[in-house]
This record gives structure tokens, C-alpha cells and sequence, in this order.
């Protein structure tokens, strides 16, 4: 029933897509039709219909309230007239006074069909700038325009451009001019003091880095992971520009430490899910954190409690204690487990990337309810992980565009180590954005995705007496989508060697109201035994689309997943059609 | 001795016998030659002749005939034929070539000391030119001029035509001539050429005997166009040889519709009377001139009179006439000009005022006077004195405008205008007793009155003055103007003063330089509706080009755009400074707003302070002091900068709040008494508490403000809304810049407004949906749980309540 559900939702999805005119079309529909609409009893627009606001309105018709503007002469409503249809792209406005009577004949509509730019050199390429020329040429679009140029520039060392726009309305040729100014290496940001904290703790959060050439973003990426941290409430940096030269300042504004959030959330793989935490942010002056999460979904109920505990306020290093308890409720098992654990963590950052290592022993007890696992089990175990990503990647993860990502995990178990068995579970994984053509914003995402792992160990014991949630399953929007979520292998008992890959194409404003095209293809490899791979492949082309809401990503796909060389003994359901409609989660 | 005396005198007799037959030759010959000159003169030695002395001009020709026959002892007739004659002036001004040239002459000999009287022209038999190509480049500078002769004096009186013909045209005779130019070019500047086909043709058989026909091309950077030309003259010149009227009409055609022509008759009324009639009309596109001239001259003097009508369909004087123009000029002994009286009476439609539809056409009359006597005693009799004297007004019909001139004139006739002195005396004005009739007047076109000055009524008055030397190059002129106009409670009281001081008035470089004082005595007006929120633009935003610009930019036109005029160079300083305080009504503000100005505006831009000063307004809901704010422009720079002081009594502290910064940036400092840190003073003024006691979005409100405010994100009129309206969330953007303001309005709405800027290329982290509530995009860092095996990059969104504590 659920599945039904689902598929009609997907399906319903694309041929709403599907059925939605482009933009190009809607740009070529015919225009309005032209009307006659008495703005009031002395002023007539002949056009398009032009909405005016309420004092555009009173300044034209003028306002019975005020005896100096009562009556508006007709040559000063028309200067008015002109100066308001400017705003909204009609540059040649004619009129006709008759009497005491304006007609105005609205005329049509100029649209910007070039930028060019001047003085801006190799900075700024403007046969790449999308989604301007077409639009109406008006003042706003001419700042929307200004505003991206310089916040171009800002990316590149010039925090301080000087820059001009004019356009042609006899052409639509809208011209960016301008001096990219100095280039600036960041040398000092100036840090405000914060009561009762080391103003040293900023650095664990720090993107940028000084004597490197200035880029806003990352200096936007600082202020994220201090923001989501929580640990102020609000944090950015200031450039300030003048005679002097470039003054960088960093903005804070403090919170209060406690937070506790209840949160409320849906998807189609755990449908509904809440969640309440508490947190708080601001433990002694090294700005140490404690948080702790209660999470529920059909899929999951799960208590979580950790700690970052800073040595020194300046380092990066911290001792992350955790304890973990939940009940997990898959399609081919149904667990629960508690952990607890301690693992030194330690990040860093350079120029373009940030590493994050971790790694440290676990004390775990694990049960498994339904499917193939230990029961009543208590095993120590270490694990380690350790992720390296591109700072364009963490920058623009909200919305995916360029950068990339790469991953290690590791969890080893040790027979005498309080554990009853020996396995080594490793696993790799990538990620990789690519701008195609380098537009702005961007016209193709090409995406790929992959991640391999293995658990070394004994074939038969890992199968009995490893955890279902360490063995690999493949299926669902995270690897391949033509295949329900942990549907493979088909009787539920996971894979002990697995690898996967991913591409997708994402195609932006072709289609109305923010919906993205998009095609994949998924294909994995997997094996029962360890360091062997089966001959089955599994693979999954499919569409769908993507909707950048404010909220954040829509995401519906439709993917049909079969096998090549499938062996007789394999026991998937594939070939099928599998739908995934998702919130939140990008590829 | 004396065999000596005798070879003596036989030598002389001998030489004195040679000397005779000598003398007797040289008077045979000359004699021979004066009767058969054909003997010596033959064509072969002329054309030698020819060769010679026309070396300046380069000829050459495949055949020249020149031959002289004799009709008589004292008539010869003179024989041209050229075939193919070629000629080009040493400085190739002036070059052409003729197919053929076929002329006969008589000429008749006499007597007298230049070569002029020995050889008359008596007759032209025939003068046949068949031309090939003519250039006449004109185009370089001209050589100085060479000293003016002497001029012919009248001694014989104006009266008498025939005093103008030249003795040597007297008698002469023309039966034939034909003269064709096909292809004539002459090059008047380096731009400007007319290319033509010209013929002129004469014929004692035919009535009229002269006429000259042409057709030509005038190409120019500005304008080309076919030109058809025609002149007919008829004299009795040219049939009985003397002069007792010479007429002449022609007419001039154009393939744009431009049209010229033209008729004039000079005539012997009788002895003692020369009488000529002249007229012309010219049409050149929109223009029309009509004129005629009448005029007498007998032995006692010059009569005129000259009316004419220029009207301009377009044009901003849409019509000008002269409806009378007399000229009297009295003649003393030996015809010389005694004295010049001129009188002129002008008539026109001033602008504005002719394409009015339905509203009678007002004119303005002038008179124009001219008075001069000579001064035979002085200097070299050529001295005159004129008093010039040009009046308009005062007009009832238009508001009392008036206009006088005179100047008085001097010098030498021989010597202008080198010698002409003049001193001047101008003075013109223009009063209103009721303004409400300008406003009326102007109503519908384009100089109309604008709001809310129009609803004002009351007295103008503008005066201009100069008086000087005229002859000097720089003149001064002053000017002023007074109004005191009202209408309820709008006032506009002021006095202007100011001077013109004109340059190298009368030279292409000319250039004005103005200073004017502005005294804002009683200024008060009414601005227009506003309301909170967006405040619309009316002005048009001179970054989009239309090509409707005045004076369109000279880079677009290119490097060969052409000059058609000096430029005029205007500067000038003018000083406005507020007597009493500009007072300013708004509907936003219960009390009015003084300000006070203190401007020098000038060429370079304006620079001074306007000072907004001390009322009382509610801000942030509670009254606020505004103490001042002073905006204050330095030359060159675009913005202003800001320099206010705003004081809140609030129970807990008194708060001062600074701008400063600039118009485009302005920046708010907040001080308090006892000393609070910024944000707990936006707090304070915002909520009325401190920090402390507000709820988590009341504090991101607070810190989001004072955010914006530091950074002079908001624009001065979002700042007016900010502290006017009462605010229900400040949402700042620090990557662009921008803020998101929410606001509580009468009746339960809410309005957002925002700065504009680009979409923020990242998600923001929470956006806010009301107090407490929020979505919350998160990435997910363990991405690698129980649950969620698989790597993925996990944004996962919820609907969040939170609480901080």
C-alpha cells in the first residue's frame, strides 16, 4: 500500500514536470494583451497591465489629503510615469495630454540581450553569467548584476572593487565597468572580545587562512560552523573598505549557552520523525559542548549523548566521549544496540580543503530482534574515520555545485579483546562535483558518487556474529536507487564485500519554478565473502528532479534497477521500478 | 678749321637725315600696324604670345586660332577659336578644360595713357564656350586682403544709374555669347563642395536677353541636396547701351523642398530718381521668409523701407516680423551720407506661448531705432555719432515685460568695425502681481509649474540690467528676482541676486561666468503621500541610456562626429542659504521639519551642509529629540556625509543615537547615560528592555539591527522606517549585506521589506518562521550512523522550536 502510495507520488511528480512549460516557452508566449485601464479619472495606460503602488498611484493621480498635491501637473505625473514604468523595463513610454487628461502608452518592453564588461579583465567572465539577459532591463536587475560581479571579485582577492553599470535601452546592452581595485592577501581580522571565553577557540572553527588571498566564502564558512555549532548566535565578517585600505572585523552576537530544540520532519524512507535535543554550547572558557538527542522515526528510536572536550581552547584537538542507545527497525533486520565510547578528535584546514580525523574505542552491546545477528551480544571494538573535503564542497553542500569529498572508516574487533570474533571492517568513500562550463549560476551539475568496503573476517561467523548494521546492504537513494532501501541482497543477510558507484546530471532553470531535471545512473558490485566480488552487477538508470525549496532540496527520483550476469542463486527481486521522493537529502 | 667744321655738319646733316628716316619709319610702321595690325600680329606669334604670358596658368590646348582683321582704321576684330584648351593654376586653385571656345570681338582703339584707353571693348560678336570640367578649390585660406581702394565716389549722385556702369561697358555691345559649364566643382571647404552644371546664355534677339541657369549639387557633412537654379536679367544695358532699369528674377529649387527666389527692379524714374523694388521668399524646411524692400534714391538722399515676416513652425520664436522698417538717409555735398535715421517696428510670438491650441496668440512688439549723424569735421570726414535705441513694453498683455536698449555709437565709417565705440545701457523685467496666472498660462505645456509650487499665488518680479562699453570683450549683467508667494500653509518667500559676467562675449570662445545669491526667506511646503515601506523611485535612473539624453554622449558619435559649433563654457557659483528654516510637511510625521541650508552649489558640484533641525518625531515608538542631522557635501564627492544626533529619555538611561557615515552608507552609533554596550541600547530602544529580558528573537532582532545599522547596510529611508514602524524581526545577511525587515502596521498587517541583493548562493541555516519556530536545515556530520550506513551528503530539514536559556 505504502509503495502504491509512493509511486503514484513519483509519477505524479514527473508528469507534472514533464507538463510544466519551460522557461523559454513562457518567454515566448504571447504577450499580455494589450489593454486600455483607467488609472484614475485623469491619468489612462494604454498596455500591459502596470501595477502601481499606492504612493506611485497618489503621485500621478495625485492626493486629495494634501493641497500641494492635489492636483499633479500633467508634465510632472508624466516625468513620474516615465520614472516608474523604468523601474519595470518600459524605457519609451508615450504620452498624450488632452486637455487635462494623460494617456499613457506603455510601449514596450526592453529586455537585456548582452553584458558586456569593461576593465574587469580576466575576473569575471560574462559570457558565463546566466539568467540576466532576457530578463527586463531594469535598475534592479543592473544591481542584481553589480552585487554578483563584486561578490565575484570578493572571491578573488579584490575586497574593495569599484564598479559601474550602465545599459542601453536601445539595445538591451547592459555594460559593467569598473576597477577590480587592490588584491588583498588576508593578513588580520580583528576579533572582538568575548566575556568568559578564550578568544582562541576560533580557530577550531577557522576556513580561512592568513597570508593567503582573501575569499569571502570562506570567510562565510568560518561564520557557518560557528553558527552551527551554536555556540553564538550569530557570527560573520565585516569588510570594510576606505582610504586606509581593507579592515576585516569579525561580528558576533552571543547567545545564551542552554539551547533545546524539538524538531519535526518527514521523508519517504523513516516517513515522519522528531527529534528533541539539548545542548549546551559553552562549557568553561575553552568553549567545550555537551548535547544530547532523542530521535524517533518509523525506522528509528535512538537516545544520543555526546561531548567535544577541548584541551586547550586554541587547539583543535578535543576528546569526544559518546554513548549511543537505539532501536533500529530495517527492512531485513530489526536491532537494538547501546555504545559508548571515547575517541580523540582533531581537525584541520587549509587553503581549499578541511581534514577531520577521529578514531578511539567503543564498548558496545548489541541484540538483534528479527534477521541474522548476534543476540544479547557485548563486544569492545575500535573504530576510526577520517574525512578530507574541499572547502567549496562544505561551502556550497546546502546546495550542491562543485568540490569534493573523501572518506575512510574503519572498525576492528579483535577475538580476546572482549570480543568473540576478529573483523576488520574498512570502507572508502568519494564524492565529486563538477560545474560544467563553469556558468553562473551554474547550467549542468555533474555529480559521481562512490564508496567500496570490506569486512575482513571468518565468512561464517561474520554472518552470525556481526551486527547486521556492519554488514553492507545496497538499495536506496544513497547508492543504488533502483532498489529499495537495503533491499540487496534480497534475503536480508548483507554483503561482506561491496562497491558502488554513482553519476548523476542535474540540469538548473530549464524548468519553471526551480525544478531540476535530472538523470543517473547507479551500479555496485558485492560479494558474500571477504575481498571477493561476486559476478552479479547491479545497476539502476533512472530521472527525476530536484526542487530547491527555501526549506531546502525536493528530491524525487525514478529508477529501474536490474542485474547483469545475474547468477541463478541470486535471490534480488530486481528488475523493478523503484521510486524515492526525499527532503532534505541532496545526492 | 674749316674742313673739319664742314665734315662737321655734313656728318650731322647725314645723321639728322637718318634720324628722319628713322622717325618716318617707325610712324609708317606704326601706322601700318594701327591699320593692318593682321600684318604682324599673326596667329602664329599670337598663339606664341598666348604661350608666354599665360604660363602661370599651364595651357595646353590640340588647337588655338587667334586672329585679328581689321574693320576699320580704328575697329578690330578679334577671332578666338580653341579646341580642347586645358589650364591649371600654379597653386591648383583653379583648373578646368574646355571642349572649345569660339568668340569674336571688336575692339576699338584710341587714345590716352593706360592700355585700358588705347584698347576698348565695343562688341561682342559671339562668345560660344563649350566647357569640359571646372574646379574651383576655395577651400584654402584666403591671401590677406590687399588695401581697399579708394571707392568709387558718387560725384554724379545715387540718383543716376548710369554713374554704376563701368566706362568700359558703357558702349559696349554683346549680340551673342553661350557659355556651358557641365561639370563644375567648386570646393568651398574641405567638407563642403557643389558640384554643378552651369550655362549662361545672352542674346540681343531674345527678351530677356541674360540668363543663367544651373544645376547643382550642395553636399555638406550635415546635409546634400539638388539645387535648381535660374536668373533671368533683362536691361536696356544690353540693347541700347545705357542703363534706365535693370531687372532680375530667379529662382532657386531644392529636391527637399527648399525653395528660394527673388524679383528686383532698379529704375530711372526720372533725372534726378532711382527707384528699386526688391522681393524675396525663401523656404528652407520649416522656415518661411517673406521680404520686401522699396527705396528711392534722389539727389538729396536714400529712402527705404523693409518689412518682413519669418515664421518657424517648429521653432521657439514661432513668428517674427517687420512690419515697417524706414531708412532715412539725407545726402550732403558731393553725395556724401550725412546722416542715417533707421526706424523699426518688430513684432513677435515669444516661446511657449504660439503652439498653444485654443489660448490667443500673444506678440510682443519692439521697436528698433537707429539714429546717426556725420561728423564731416573730424578726423577724416568719415567720423559718425548714432544713438541705437531698441524698446519692448511694458506689456499688459504679458506680464508687464519690458525691455529697453540703447547704445550709443561711434567711429569711422572707412574703419569698421575697428573704429566703432559703443556704450550700452540694457534693462528688462518681467512682473507678476499673480502668479496663479503663469501657472495658468503654462498649465499643459511643457514648462508647466510643478507640485506642489502650483497651488502658490503671489507676487514675481525679475529685473535684468547691464550697462558698458560694448566694444569691450567682457561684458556684466545682473539680474534679480523676488517672489513671495503662499497658498495655505506652503510659503515661498525668496530673493535672488545675481551677475553674468560674459567673456569674450562677442568671440567663438565665449564663456559666461555666473554668481548668484539665493536668500530663502519663507519657505515652506508640503512633500508628497508616503508611506511605510518601499519608498518608490521618481526619479529615472540615469544608468539606462534612451538616446533621448540632451546633449548625447560625444563618445557614441564617434571620432569623425563633426562640429557644427564652439561649445559654450557656463559656470557658475551659486550661494543658498535659508533666512528662516525650509519648514516640511509630511504625512509620516505629525510635526513639521525644519531644515536650514547653507549650499554653494556650482559647476564643480555642490558642496555645503543641510541641516535638518531640532523637532520632535516618535521613533521607536516613544518620543525622540531629533536634535539635528546635518548632511554636508564636499567638493567631488558623490555622497554626503552624515552628522546627527537623536536623544530618547528613557527611564533607565538617557540614549543618544549618532549617524554618521555617509547617505549611501550611513552608520548609527548608540551612547547611552549610564554606559550600555550597542546591542543593549538597540534592545532598550527597540523593546524597551534590556538584552536580558528578551526572548530569543527579540535578541537576534536587536543584534541583526545593530548589525545592519554598524554596517550601514540600511539606506537613510530604511532607517526612518526602521525607527518609525514598530519592528517584529530584523533578518541580516552579512555575506551580501542585505537585511530582511519585518514590521507591524496599523490594523494587524505586516509588511517585509529588503535590501536588494543576490540571492545567497548557500541556504541560510535557520529561517525564521515566528517567535520560537523555525526550519533548520542541518548538514549531518556522522554520516555514517547505524541507521544511515551509507556515506551521503545529508541536509536534513525540520520545523524546529527552540528555547535559549
Amino acid at each position: 500500500m505504502r509503495g502504491r502510495l509512493r509511486r503514484a507520488l513519483a509519477w505524479a511528480s514527473i508528469c507534472a514536470i514533464l507538463a510544466a512549460p519551460s522557461p523559454a516557452l513562457a518567454k515566448k508566449k504571447a504577450p499580455a494583451q494589450d489593454g486600455k485601464k483607467a488609472l484614475c479619472p485623469r491619468l489612462t495606460i494604454v498596455g500591459p497591465n502596470i501595477d502601481l503602488t499606492e504612493v506611485e498611484k497618489r503621485l500621478v493621480c495625485g492626493n486629495d489629503q494634501s493641497e500641494g498635491w492635489k492636483n499633479v501637473p500633467l508634465n510632472e505625473a508624466r516625468y513620474f510615469m516615465k520614472a516608474f514604468l523604468q523601474r519595470r523595463g518600459y524605457h519609451y513610454p508615450r504620452f498624450e495630454a488632452q486637455g487635462d487628461l494623460l494617456t499613457v502608452h506603455v510601449g514596450t518592453q526592453t529586455h537585456i540581450s548582452k553584458i558586456v564588461g569593461r576593465g574587469l579583465g580576466e575576473l569575471y567572465d560574462f559570457g558565463k553569467k546566466r539568467l540576466i539577459v532576457g530578463k527586463p532591463l531594469t535598475p534592479e536587475e543592473m544591481d542584481l548584476l553589480k552585487s554578483d560581479v563584486m561578490s565575484r571579485l570578493e572571491e578573488q582577492g579584490y575586497a574593495c572593487p569599484k564598479l559601474a553599470v550602465d545599459g542601453d535601452a536601445r539595445t538591451g546592452v547592459v555594460t559593467v565597468s569598473g576597477d577590480p581595485g587592490v588584491f588583498y592577501n588576508l593578513t588580520y581580522i580583528q576579533t572582538p572580545p568575548v566575556a568568559g571565553l578564550d578568544p582562541g577557540i576560533f580557530n577550531r572553527f577557522q576556513a580561512h587562512q592568513y597570508g593567503e588571498p582573501l575569499d569571502v566564502r570562506l570567510l562565510n564558512l568560518t561564520s557557518e560552523r560557528i553558527t552551527q555549532e551554536a555556540l553564538f548566535q550569530s557570527a560573520y565578517y565585516e569588510l570594510q573598505c576606505s582610504t586606509a585600505g581593507l579592515h576585516v572585523a569579525q561580528r558576533i552576537v552571543e547567545a545564551k549557552p542552554h539551547m533545546v530544540t524539538l524538531d519535526f520532519g518527514v521523508d519517504t524512507e523513516g516517513y515522519a520523525r522528531g527529534r528533541a535535543q539539548w545542548r549546551n554550547s559553552r562549557i568553561g572558557y575553552r568553549a567545550s559542548s555537551a548535547e544530547a538527542t532523542l530521535f524517533a522515526s518509523y525506522r528509528e528510536i535512538s537516545f544520543d549523548a555526546l561531548m567535544h572536550y577541548y584541551l586547550r581552547p586554541e587547539d583543535r584537538i578535543n576528546l569526544e566521549p559518546t554513548f549511543l542507545a537505539q532501536r533500529s527497525n530495517e527492512v531485513q533486520y530489526e536491532t537494538v544496540e547501546q555504545q559508548a565510547g571515547v575517541a580523540p578528535n582533531w581537525t584541520w584546514d587549509n587553503e581549499s580543503l578541511h581534514l577531520d580525523v577521529q578514531g578511539g574505542p567503543v564498548f558496545e552491546y548489541f541484540n538483534t530482534l528479527r534477521g541474522l545477528g548476534p543476540v544479547n551480544d557485548t563486544f569492545f571494538a575500535f573504530k576510526t574515520k577520517m574525512t578530507v573535503m574541499s572547502h567549496m564542497f562544505e561551502y556550497y553542500q546546502r546546495d550542491p555545485r562543485m568540490g569534493w569529498q573523501l572518506g575512510f572508516e574503519s572498525s576492528s574487533r579483535e577475538a580476546g579483546a572482549y570480543s568473540s570474533i576478529t573483523a576488520q571492517r574498512l570502507r572508502l568513500y568519494s564524492q565529486k562535483l563538477w560545474n560544467v562550463g563553469d556558468f553562473n549560476p551554474p547550467l549542468f551539475v555533474v555529480a559521481t558518487r562512490g564508496w567500496a568496503g570490506v569486512i575482513a573476517a571468518d565468512q561464517t561467523q561474520a554472518f552470525n556474529q556481526l551486527p547486521p548494521t556492519e554488514r553492507f546492504y545496497l538499495g536506496g537513494d544513497a547508492d543504488v536507487r533502483g532498489a529499495g532501501r537495503q533491499q540487496l541482497p534480497g534475503d536480508g543477510l548483507g554483503f561482506l564485500t561491496a562497491g558502488y558507484q554513482g553519476v548523476e546530471l542535474r540540469i538548473n532553470d530549464v524548468l519553471p519554478y526551480k525544478i531540476q531535471p535530472l538523470i543517473f545512473g547507479d551500479a555496485a558490485m558485492a560479494g558474500r565473502r571477504s575481498w571477493h566480488m561476486d559476478r552479479d552487477i547491479y545497476y539502476s538508470p533512472g530521472l527525476g528532479a530536484r526542487w530547491a525549496s527555501p526549506f531546502g532540496a525536493v528530491r524525487f527520483t525514478a529508477a529501474r534497477g536490474m542485474v547483469a550476469r545475474a547468477s541463478p542463486e541470486n535471490p534480488t527481486s530486481l528488475p523493478r521500478w523503484q521510486y524515492f521522493a526525499t527532503f532534505g537529502t541532496e545526492f | 678749321m674749316h674742313g673739319f667744321a664742314r665734315r662737321a655738319w655734313k656728318g650731322l646733316k647725314t645723321a639728322c637725315g637718318l634720324l628722319g628716316i628713322l622717325v618716318c619709319g617707325i610712324l609708317v610702321a606704326a601706322a601700318v600696324l594701327v591699320w593692318r595690325p593682321e600684318w604682324f600680329l599673326t596667329p602664329p606669334l599670337l598663339a606664341k604670345l598666348v604661350q608666354k604670358y599665360g604660363q602661370p596658368y599651364h595651357l595646353k590646348w590640340t588647337e588655338l586660332t587667334v586672329s585679328i582683321r581689321s574693320k576699320s582704321l580704328r575697329d578690330k576684330e578679334i577671332s578666338l577659336k580653341t579646341n580642347d584648351l586645358c589650364f591649371r593654376a600654379s597653386s591648383d586653385t583653379l583648373k578646368g578644360c574646355f571642349k572649345r571656345i569660339d568668340g569674336a570681338f571688336t575692339v576699338e582703339l584710341g587714345l590716352g595713357p593706360k592700355l585700358a584707353d588705347l584698347v576698348t571693348l565695343a562688341e561682342v560678336d559671339h562668345f560660344d564656350v563649350d566647357g569640359r570640367t571646372l574646379q574651383i578649390d576655395n577651400s584654402h585660406p584666403a591671401a590677406p586682403p590687399q588695401p581697399k581702394k579708394k571707392p568709387r565716389s558718387a560725384s554724379s549722385g545715387y540718383h543716376d544709374l548710369a554713374q554704376f556702369l563701368p566706362d568700359s561697358l558703357r558702349e559696349l555691345r554683346i549680340r551673342e555669347m553661350d557659355v556651358r559649364l557641365p561639370k563644375t566643382t567648386l570646393m568651398l571647404a574641405s567638407t563642403t563642395t557643389i558640384d554643378g552644371d552651369l550655362s549662361v546664355s545672352f542674346s540681343s534677339a531674345q527678351a530677356p536677353p541674360l540668363r543663367l541657369s544651373a544645376r547643382l549639387y550642395y553636399d555638406t557633412p550635415l546635409k546634400s541636396e539638388n539645387l535648381d537654379a535660374r536668373v533671368a536679367v533683362d536691361s536696356d544695358l544690353f540693347t541700347k547701351g545705357r542703363l534706365t532699369f535693370l531687372k532680375a528674377v530667379g529662382r532657386l529649387r531644392g529636391d527637399v523642398g527648399d525653395s528660394a527666389s527673388f524679383d528686383a527692379l532698379l529704375s530711372q524714374k526720372s533725372k534726378n530718381e532711382t527707384a528699386l523694388k526688391a522681393g524675396v521668399r525663401v523656404v528652407n524646411g520649416t522656415r518661411r521668409l517673406r521680404a520686401g524692400l522699396t527705396g528711392t534714391a534722389t539727389a538729396g538722399g536714400l529712402k527705404g523701407r523693409l518689412t518682413a515676416l519669418l515664421s518657424d513652425s517648429t521653432g521657439t520664436v514661432r513668428e517674427l516680423t517687420v512690419r515697417r522698417c524706414d531708412i532715412d538717409a539725407p545726402l550732403g555735398q558731393n553725395q556724401a551720407l550725412e546722416a542715417l535715421s533707421i526706424d523699426c517696428r518688430i513684432a513677435a510670438v515669444p516661446p511657449a506661448l504660439g503652439n498653444t491650441p485654443g489660448r490667443p496668440e500673444n506678440q510682443i512688439e519692439a521697436r528698433v531705432s537707429l539714429d546717426a549723424k556725420m561728423k564731416p569735421s573730424l578726423l577724416a570726414g568719415d567720423r559718425f555719432e548714432a544713438t541705437l535705441a531698441a524698446s519692448v513694453g511694458p506689456l499688459k498683455q504679458w506680464y508687464d515685460f519690458h525691455a529697453n536698449l540703447t547704445a550709443q555709437l561711434g567711429g569711422r565709417l572707412r574703419d569698421l568695425p575697428k573704429s566703432l565705440t559703443s556704450k550700452h545701457k540694457i534693462e528688462a523685467g518681467l512682473g507678476l502681481a499673480k502668479f496663479q496666472e503663469l501657472v495658468k498660462l503654462l498649465q499643459g505645456t511643457a514648462y508647466a509649474i510643478p507640485a506642489p509650487l502650483h497651488v502658490l499665488d503671489g507676487p514675481v518680479e525679475v529685473t535684468l540690467e547691464s550697462t558698458g562699453d560694448t566694444s569691450k570683450p567682457d561684458q556684466l549683467f545682473t539680474y534679480h528676482a523676488r517672489t513671495d508667494l503662499s497658498s495655505g500653509r506652503q510659503k515661498v518667500a525668496v530673493a535672488v541676486d545675481g551677475k553674468v559676467l560674459a567673456r569674450q562675449l562677442f568671440a567663438p570662445g565665449r564663456r559666461f561666468e555666473d554668481q548668484t545669491e539665493v536668500a530663502l526667506k519663507n519657505v515652506a511646503l508640503e512633500l508628497p503621500f508616503l508611506k511605510l515601506g518601499p519608498v518608490p523611485a521618481v526619479t529615472v535612473d540615469s544608468r539606462i541610456r534612451t538616446g533621448e539624453e540632451v546633449g548625447a554622449t560625444p563618445a557614441e558619435e564617434g571620432p569623425d562626429a563633426i562640429k557644427t559649433s564652439t561649445p559654450t563654457r557656463v559656470t557658475y557659483r551659486a550661494h543658498i542659504a535659508t533666512v528662516n528654516p525650509i519648514v516640511l510637511y509630511t504625512n509620516l510625521n505629525p510635526n513639521p521639519i525644519p531644515i536650514a541650508l547653507d549650499l554653494d552649489v556650482s559647476t564643480a558640484g555642490p558642496t555645503g551642509t543641510i541641516t535638518v533641525q531640532t523637532f520632535e518625531a516618535d521613533l521607536f515608538k516613544r518620543k525622540a529629540d531629533i536634535r539635528y542631522v546635518t548632511l554636508r557635501s564636499e567638493p567631488g564627492v558623490k555622497s554626503m556625509t552624515i552628522d546627527g544626533l537623536i536623544l530618547f529619555k528613557m527611564p533607565d538611561a538617557d540614549i543618544s543615537v549618532k549617524l554618521l557615515g555617509t547617505t549611501e552608507k550611513p552608520q548609527v552609533v548608540f551612547e547611552s547615560d549610564p554606559p550600555l554596550n550597542q546591542q543593549d541600547i538597540v534592545a532598550m530602544l527597540l523593546f524597551g528592555k534590556s538584552p536580558d529580558d528578551l526572548d530569543p528573537d527579540q535578541k537576534t532582532t536587536a543584534s541583526n539591527s545593530q548589525s545592519a545599522m554598524a554596517s550601514g547596510a540600511f539606506g537613510l529611508a530604511s532607517l526612518y522606517l526602521f525607527a518609525s514602524t514598530p519592528i517584529q524581526y530584523v533578518g541580516y545577511d552579512p555575506a551580501t549585506q542585505s537585511y530582511a525587515m519585518k514590521f507591524s502596521l496599523p490594523g494587524g498587517a505586516s509588511l517585509e521589506v529588503g535590501s536588494n541583493s543576490q540571492q545567497s548562493s548557500h541556504l541560510t541555516l535557520r529561517k525564521r518562521l515566528a517567535r520560537h519556530w523555525v526550519i533548520a536545515t542541518e548538514v549531518q556530520r556522522n554520516s555514517t550512523t547505524a541507521t544511515n550506513p551509507q556515506p551521503q551528503n545529508a541536509v536534513t530539514t525540520f520545523l524546529e522550536w527552540f528555547q535559549r536559556y
